[in-house]
């Protein structure tokens, strides 16, 4: 239940977000369900027992959802990729190590300065992997397609 | 076939596309995509671009060269315009219109309108309270989260009149959330400033320039790439700069 209201409060927020970087129509759902679905593959995923490793599976989940939707509508993959990542963004981990700076406990402020690194790598690097599976079928597709033209002859 | 103005409205196309926010090898393969449907006699067909620079160039069968760059100074993300301009390329590269009709199209993309102030503001609003409650904030502290978020509005549309960069307007932004929750936190509104400002730091976060960063690596741009990551970097730090300087004086 609680999980249930917590997804529910970073859809509306991912809502709000997509006004903020104006999607339009029925877009700003699609992102929107894309943040709430990234959320709850975060929370589930906790008995990997590390936030990068959870980042990281949050952030494939809402690179597929959005690869594959921005197949089916057509429009460009980073309208439900920004938002979707929106509730992965180490916020709080910016603000422990910005806290932990200036009362300049140096040691853990450096540890967690490696921590928000390594959730932002681990974000981008599920982009990256996930977006280049997707290149790759497209890239294989757009071969079959011209081998096919070229055998018709009509270029 | 009037070459120059081809040129002209390409490199147009390729300006919009940046200047909204998409990522650079997006803008190269439209923009070869839409030369390319439109006139087979074209050769040496060159695009180039990174977050701040487009530059097209082409050969005509005639052997006449041309060229054109265009710099790209100011930039916000404005993801319907580019979805507008995306399948603007997507019909061209179909249907071969008139370069005039293509012009138009464009003009009108670039006068379609934001969402009004007052629905901005109120989204900014609705960010603040949701994440403050998200980050552990009692409701009272998130009604002072939404209030922040709507002066976060406010002072962004008041900072870009003095058309400063980035990292200035961030790191004054990250310090106006902080000053304004402490200053609540003092006069004892607000239990949890910390809740407040990180949920307000979500407005600030460059997740966007982390996106396509991410995208340009995987199309070969490393260039495009660690030019996003690096001012993704350097965003963060600035919020970290602006909120971290607020707390070390005010608490």
């Amino acid at each position: 239940m609680d999980l249930f209201l917590d997804c529910l409060i970073t859809f509306t927020a991912c809502f709000a977000i997509s006004i903020h970087f104006n999607v339009k129509g029925k877009l700003i759902f699609f992102s929107a369900l894309g943040g709430a679905l990234s959320y709850y593959t975060y929370v589930i995923s906790s008995p990997a027992n590390s936030v990068i490793i959870q980042n990281f599976f949050a952030s494939i989940v809402a690179s597929i959802y959005s690869e594959s939707l921005a197949r089916m509508l057509k429009v460009p993959a980073p309208t439900f990729l920004i938002i979707s990542i929106i509730p992965l963004v180490p916020g709080s981990n910016l603000y422990r190590t910005m806290e932990l700076c200036i009362s300049s406990k140096l040691s853990k402020f450096a540890s967690s300065a490696v921590e928000t690194l390594g959730i932002a790598g681990a974000i981008a690097l599920g982009i990256l992997l996930v977006s280049s599976m997707f290149r790759f079928a497209y890239v294989i597709q757009k071969l079959n397609l011209h081998k096919k033209t070229n055998s018709e002859g009509n270029v | 076939m009037d070459y120059n103005a081809l040129l002209l409205t390409t490199t147009e196309i390729g300006f919009q596309l940046l200047k909204n926010g998409a990522e650079t090898y997006r803008v190269e393969e439209s923009l070869t995509y839409v030369l390319k449907a439109y006139n087979r006699e074209l050769t040496d067909i060159n695009i180039f671009a990174i977050p701040s620079c487009v530059i097209v160039s082409f050969t005509t069968t005639a052997g006449d060269s041309y060229t054109k760059q265009k710099r790209v100074l100011n930039r916000s993300q404005n993801i319907d315009r580019i979805i507008q301009i995306n399948s603007l390329c997507r019909y061209i590269s179909a249907h071969h219109p008139d370069i005039d009709y293509i012009n138009q199209n464009l003009r009108h993309i670039e006068n379609s309108k934001r969402y009004p102030y007052k629905m901005q503001l109120l989204a900014n609003c609705i960010v603040g309270f949701v994440f403050t409650v998200f980050y552990g904030g009692s409701l009272f502290d998130a009604v002072i989260g939404a209030v922040i978020g709507a002066l976060l509005q406010l002072n962004s549309s008041l900072l870009k009149r003095f058309r400063m960069n980035a990292f200035t307007t961030t790191v004054f932004n990250s310090a106006m959330i902080a000053a304004v929750a402490i200053l609540a936190h003092k006069l004892g509104f607000v239990t949890r400033y910390d809740s407040i400002i990180i949920a307000c730091y979500m407005l600030l976060f460059p997740g966007v320039a982390l996106t396509n960063a991410a995208r340009d690596f995987i199309a070969g741009d490393v260039l495009s790439g660690t030019i996003r990551f690096v001012e993704a970097l350097l965003v963060a730090t600035s919020i970290a700069l602006g909120s971290g300087i607020t707390l070390k004086l005010l608490l």
